[in-house]
């Protein structure tokens, strides 16, 4: 396409007045290029998968600011190059982390108010859980608060196993980018990865 | 100049050929903020030279695409702020990393202790409390378990723990100033008449009007403050800064560190528009820009920020990226409300990142710093550096 800067400048100022059908384009245009970036560094599907939805997430939240980004494509990786790594070094450091001794850190923690925010961040997931459809409710609830495997969720709501793993992971897809949306800080990603993902397998 | 042995140690483990030892010698690099533009830049580079084109999943496409016009689908514009303040992650907030070289060191969320620490125990982390002066020059202490209605004249303001509300628009007629003092060790939060939302950190002071007429809305801030200015397209918010600089602002959320023995102020934008405007100059920022402003001269720049470093503090963090020992120090004094005496000539390491949570105790902080080589001992209300 020629004249695909002009193109896009249009799009953009579409995505501005809020134009899903726009959103989808360039979408479209560059999710594939962003995945396999990600995928290629991470080496995980679901991490890949989730850079994708971040990095969209945030074109879609400010897309107010779009017209105004000089260059679109580069700003967009950026941002995806950013994302990634701060994965690779958040999941570095945690490994890393792991394979010290607990010993290691001698520091007495004392986390006087832990129980206030893990209220409040808990009340995010609640509302998080209840924009959620009714079969992703029940899937998600029967795995995290009854801890049932896939196969016991299937077996107690008559889906295949297939079935529930699809309902999973787009109630985590949902409820990740729902918390995400909603808090000004990306450290929530290590919230989310350390606790919300482990219905997936570790990397 | 990109370092060899992360490039091949790259290499090997995007071709999924690393050994082992390999890795482990990946991850602490990785892991180090020293290696970041170099990783960065990497990872540009396999972005410019082409990849394969990995597949995603069947149908994970879509359903990202779907998922995230669904989840914001009422369309709150930018960012929500359903955590409230100084209720930090939780998760976050136990964990302590400080990375010097290569070596991380973290604590895990452990057992959930109520406070019982008194306050007048040297080290203990701050709290919400403030000091309220009225119009008429009478103090009221604040602290974190209070709730009462203050009546002054025909404004209601009502403190619940670490908040303070003016409700109502007040009688314009009689407009009178009051004043929040945060002290050292201290934070609050305060909801003006207009319902403009401010966060302050120890050590500042805020003066406004207890109620809003005419044509601005004005307020005096010493100190560092956290605002999400409610929009009146007709009464434009500035807010006065140590009596120099202005900022001028719509309706916006912008964070100010003006302490007078910081060696400049920073005023950073999270979203919406600012001017800066100091001596005979000014500048409009952008969101995810800092004006800086230096405390004797009142030059002025802009430069890109680091969002989530201004606005640690109100997250319950002190947020360090390459921050050297005395402005750390300034920190911690500020916070725990300590005298620091450095005796150790200058003869400390350089410079610290990584975040430290606020809520751990000052001596929890120094045992911490200890590995990284900094000693120092407390005496009553004061931390002494040692020079070895």
């Amino acid at each position: 396409m020629p004249d695909q800067p002009d193109n896009e400048k249009i799009l953009l100022q579409r995505i501005r007045e809020g134009a899903q059908d726009a959103f989808k384009a360039i979408y479209a245009r560059y999710n594939e290029k962003i995945y396999s970036l990600a995928y290629h560094l991470t080496r995980s599907e679901v991490v890949a998968e989730e850079i994708v939805q971040d990095v969209f997430l945030k074109v879609w939240m400010q897309k107010e600011t779009l017209p105004e980004i000089r260059d679109f494509e580069s700003w967009l990786f950026i941002l995806a190059r950013n994302y990634i790594y701060t994965w690779l070094k958040t999941s570095a450091r945690r490994q890393a982390h792991e394979m010290l001794a607990d010993d290691h850190v001698s520091v007495e923690p004392l986390e006087v108010d832990a129980a206030i925010h893990r209220k409040e961040l808990e009340n995010l997931l609640r509302e998080a859980i209840r924009q959620l459809s009714p079969q992703q409710q029940q899937v998600y609830i029967l795995f995290r608060e009854e801890q049932l495997t896939r196969e016991a969720i299937a077996g107690r709501l008559g889906l295949s196993s297939e079935t529930v793993k699809v309902h999973m992971s787009r109630a985590m897809r949902s409820i990740r980018a729902y918390i995400t949306s909603r808090t000004p800080f990306t450290l929530i990603l290590f919230f989310l990865l350390k606790n919300l993902l482990l219905f997936f397998p570790a990397m | 100049m990109l370092n060899e042995r992360l490039l091949y140690l790259m290499d090997r483990y995007v071709r999924q050929q690393q050994t082992e030892a390999e890795m482990a010698e990946l991850r602490l690099m990785l892991g180090d903020k020293q290696y970041e533009d170099q990783v960065k830049m990497l990872i540009d580079q396999y972005s410019a030279q082409g990849l394969p084109a990995y597949k995603m999943r069947e149908g994970a496409g879509t359903e990202i695409l779907e998922t995230i016009l669904e989840t914001t689908a009422p369309a709150t514009q930018g960012i929500v702020r359903s955590i409230r303040p100084f209720r930090h992650i939780w998760w976050a907030a136990a964990v302590v990393v400080l990375c010097g070289a290569g070596i991380y060191l973290w604590q895990r969320p452990a057992r959930v202790e109520v406070a019982a620490t008194a306050a007048s125990q040297p080290g203990t982390p701050g709290s919400n409390k403030a000091i309220l002066t009225l119009a008429d020059g009478a103090e009221v202490a604040l602290d974190d378990k209070g709730n009462q209605q203050i009546q002054q004249g025909t404004t209601a303001v009502h403190q619940q723990n670490g908040l303070l509300q003016y409700h109502g628009s007040g009688d314009p007629a009689s407009v009178s100033y009051n004043t929040l003092y945060v002290p050292r060790g201290g934070q609050f939060q305060l909801i003006l008449p207009d319902g403009t939302k401010v966060w302050l950190n120890a050590a500042s002071r805020l003066k406004y009007p207890t109620a809003f007429s005419g044509r601005s809305r004005v307020v005096e801030l010493q100190g560092e403050a956290y605002f999400e200015v409610a929009k009146r397209a007709d009464q434009p918010f500035s807010v006065k800064v140590n009596n120099k600089e202005v900022v001028e602002v719509l309706g916006t959320d912008f964070n100010i560190m003006s302490y007078t023995e910081e060696v400049q102020s920073v005023t950073t934008l999270v979203t919406g528009a600012v001017k800066v405007i100091s001596g005979g100059s000014q500048q409009t920022l952008r969101p995810g820009q800092q004006a800086l402003v230096d405390e004797h001269t009142g030059a002025m720049t802009v430069a890109p920020a680091d969002v989530d470093r201004a606005l640690a503090w109100k997250t319950g963090f002190f947020e360090l990226d390459n921050t050297d020992l005395p402005t750390l120090m300034r920190q911690l004094s500020r916070w725990y409300d300590v005298e620091i005496i450095d005796q150790s000539k200058g003869n400390t390491v350089g410079e610290f990142g990584g975040r430290i949570s606020r809520t751990l105790n000052l001596r929890d902080v120094l045992h911490v710093l200890e590995q990284y080589g900094v000693h120092s001992r407390i005496e009553d209300n004061k931390v002494v550096i040692l020079s070895k």
